[in-house]
């Protein structure tokens, strides 16, 4: 019997299906649709499941949805009600838009596959997160698990423990608007990048900057008492800006071109004084848990948590025995939460961990792919390896699309473009002309497990996270010396290390450690602002964009034809 | 310059219409039509959307010089877009098959252009209505004392599975 979590209709739709023994399949729906962050209801990765599993009402024993949609859709209305004037165009919005959101899932649904109504299960925001994490560590009685992210049924921050006989508290929660997730996305939008998308280029940013902004940002959100200043911010009221009047009357015009260089170092200036409330703030969240639990060990989840810079910092100041960061901490990975919600509804057990590789095979995207047609095969798949080292070692960018495929939005070597740590040139033209990265916007380095002390230190609290990108760490003068171009301005780098033996990225590393080429730059496989490659379409297609010669797949090297 | 052009504030937001394949909720535009009338749809459109960025184009060129240079990359794009669709689909479609296909884009398009700015005048009808609503609903919800629990001490006892309250 299958059990479906289903995560849309805000951010990054997806799906995931389990058996709850050996069968996980994790389904983006921007995999199929090609648009990022793609929202609407998973229906083309719904039907990839009912064509591969056979699905039917017989063989499902629930589908769960991560969040309550009424809860959702009430929870904002009743707040913005509250003041009509001021809340018109929001409450406008939000009326028009309640018969196109998840209150009418189970009607989407039935469109997409026939299943009766009691086998549909509403999960809780919070809760999926929550459980979600819980796959990712062994005794969840050990942990306090913290979800942190905009907003989801009302609420923005909550506190749960799970104790060994499965009994699940909620300890404390906080109400919209008080977020800091939407704190951070309003600044985001003030900078000018795309909410939900931009985040990560304001944590890079900040590296620049000073917190110069710290006072007036203190005013913006009360970091003691996790309580938002209203009056800066428009996201309550406006459904098209998220920042206030006076907001711009303290940081001057929004949407500057930050080319140049003095608007540059002013918004990197905002971004570090973001940075630092985001780090107070969810240093007093994790302290709050810690006082309300007793637990010493923390699972984060929620957008928040993808905030690698953040939880860098938080290592250092003692505040948790651990600190764990799953690999897809927001919504998306929401969907598994939920798949994990409705297994223990049904059966009184979590489901077990379920990996950092739990999408599908790739064999299975492209069945009905005629690869001889788009691909030249350049070698065998037994001298693969030889010739991925030899290739990276002339300073050839090379791309992967092999066995399964990643859950969060960092590609950990299945679906990546690698190359040459070591090669500045090389590195340098992935970033600006291949990828098209801003230039502030650091290429993370892959290593293995064994090399990591050499390069780089990290505490100890934290250190788990390396596995899926889930924490920065800091360079040591060795890495200086020979791998500069994979350093972030902050000393600082988002390290992956591999220990899986039976990985290419594993055995290909080895190999290269003969030639004394320890660290590969590791970037996801796609353009910029696309979505990861998932099927060979979309591998043929990128490579052309992005000139990319080689593809290492499970069965052998592959250059792109001219067709 | 200064100012740079945002996305957000560039970005066409198609409000009356799907937010995605364009006209077919439940299907992108290509998994709908055939190779021959998806040229000629592409191409029907570009170059009405060709025409309406030019008139848009000399419209806002003195007062908004930096908007109109992106307006004119963009405008290349169209170009060759319209210009590549409908070669492809003069070769593969017979003389009269073309003109008709490509007459009844043209209408359909321009019906659908009426359709979306009748919306825009429904909303100007609508949203006063609506707005009443808000504020004749918004008098008993002052009476209402909604208490949130921050805590519960048993989530899975407490939570009702079945419910999307």
């Amino acid at each position: 019997m299958f059990y479906i979590g289903i995560s849309a209709y805000y951010h990054e739709s997806s799906v995931f299906l389990t058996d709850g023994v050996n069968i996980n399949c994790f389904l983006k729906e921007e995999y199929f649709t090609r648009i990022k962050g793609d929202k609407s209801f998973p229906k083309r990765s719904l039907e990839f499941l009912i064509k591969k599993y056979s699905l039917n009402e017989k063989n499902i024993k629930s589908v769960c949805f991560y969040e309550k949609p009424f809860k959702s859709w009430w929870e904002i209305f009743i707040y913005s009600i509250k003041k009509p004037l001021e809340n018109k165009k929001l409450l406008i919005h939000h009326l028009k838009s309640f018969n196109t959101g998840s209150i009418f899932f189970y009607t989407h649904l039935n469109k997409i596959i026939k299943i009766s109504k009691d086998k549909i299960l509403y999960s809780s925001h919070h809760l999926s997160h929550c459980l979600y994490g819980s796959l990712y560590v062994k005794n969840v009685d050990d942990y306090a698990f913290i979800s942190c992210d905009g907003v989801g049924e009302g609420e923005t921050m909550t506190i749960y423990t799970i104790d060994s006989e499965n009994l699940i508290k909620k300890h404390w929660t906080n109400f919209y608007p008080n977020s800091i997730g939407l704190f951070y996305s309003t600044i985001t939008d003030f900078l000018g990048f795309d909410i939900n998308e931009g985040e990560f280029k304001v944590m890079s940013l900040s590296s620049y900057g000073n917190p110069i902004y710290e006072k007036e940002m203190d005013q913006i959100f009360d970091c003691e008492k996790l309580k938002i200043n209203s009056s800066y911010f428009e996201f309550q009221k406006n459904p098209e800006r998220s920042f206030s009047e006076i907001l711009i009357k303290i940081f001057g015009k929004p949407y500057l071109n930050l080319g140049i260089k003095k608007n540059f170092q002013k918004y990197s200036n905002i971004a570090s004084s973001a940075q630092l409330i985001l780090k107070k703030s969810v240093k007093n969240l994790i302290l709050k848990a810690k006082q309300l639990t007793g637990k010493n060990k923390i699972v984060l989840t929620g957008g928040v948590a993808l905030n690698c810079k953040m939880i860098h910092e938080l290592s250092k100041q003692n505040i948790f025995e651990e600190l764990i960061v799953p690999p897809s901490p927001g919504d998306s990975g929401s969907a598994i939460g939920a798949a994990n919600f409705s297994y223990f509804y049904e059966n009184n057990k979590f489901l077990k961990d379920i990996g950092l590789f739990p999408g599908p095979d790739k064999e299975d995207v492209n069945k009905e792919f005629k690869l001889n047609e788009f691909f030249e095969k350049v070698s065998q798949k037994e001298n693969s390896l030889e010739m991925a080292a030899e290739l990276i070692i002339e300073g050839h960018i090379l791309s992967t699309y092999i066995d399964k495929t990643e859950t969060g939005p960092r590609a950990l070597g299945n679906t990546s473009i690698i190359c040459n740590a070591k090669n500045k040139l090389t590195v340098e033209n992935l970033n600006n002309k291949i990828k098209k990265r801003e230039f502030y916007q650091p290429l993370a380095p892959m290593l293995l497990k064994e090399k990591f002390e050499k390069y780089f230190s990290i505490q100890n609290n934290i250190k788990k996270n390396l596995y899926s990108m889930g924490t920065l760490c800091e360079a040591k003068e060795e890495l200086k010396n020979d791998y500069f171009a994979v350093i972030h301005n902050d000393n600082t780098c988002r390290t992956q290390v591999i220990d899986n033996e039976n990985s290419f990225i594993f055995k290909l590393l080895k190999k290269l450690d003969d030639n004394n080429i320890n660290i590969l730059v590791n970037t996801s496989f796609n353009i910029s602002k696309d979505p990861m490659v998932f099927d060979l379409f979309d591998v043929y297609t990128n490579m052309k964009r992005m000139k990319i010669e080689y593809v290492v797949m499970n069965n052998g090297i592959f250059k792109a034809k001219d067709i | 310059m200064e100012h740079e052009l945002n996305n957000r504030e560039i970005r066409f937001i198609p409000i009356h219409l799907f937010a995605k394949g364009y006209i077919y909720k439940d299907k992108f535009i290509f998994e709908k039509k055939n190779i021959k009338d998806f040229a000629i749809f592409i191409g029907a459109n570009e170059e009405i959307a060709e025409k309406k960025l030019n008139d848009f184009l000399e419209n806002i060129r003195s007062f908004k010089p930096d908007h109109a240079k992106q307006i004119d990359k963009i405008l290349l794009d169209e170009e060759r877009h319209a210009k590549y669709s409908l070669t492809f689909a003069k070769k593969n479609n017979s003389k009269l098959d073309y003109f008709i296909k490509f007459s009844k884009e043209n209408l359909i398009s321009k019906l659908r252009h009426l359709y979306a700015n009748s919306l825009t005048k429904v909303s100007k009808i609508f949203n006063p209505i609506l707005y009443l609503l808000i504020l004749i609903m918004s008098l008993p919800v002052k009476f209402l004392d909604l208490e949130k629990s921050k805590a519960d001490n048993d989530v899975m006892e407490n939570i009702n599975p079945r419910s999307i309250l």
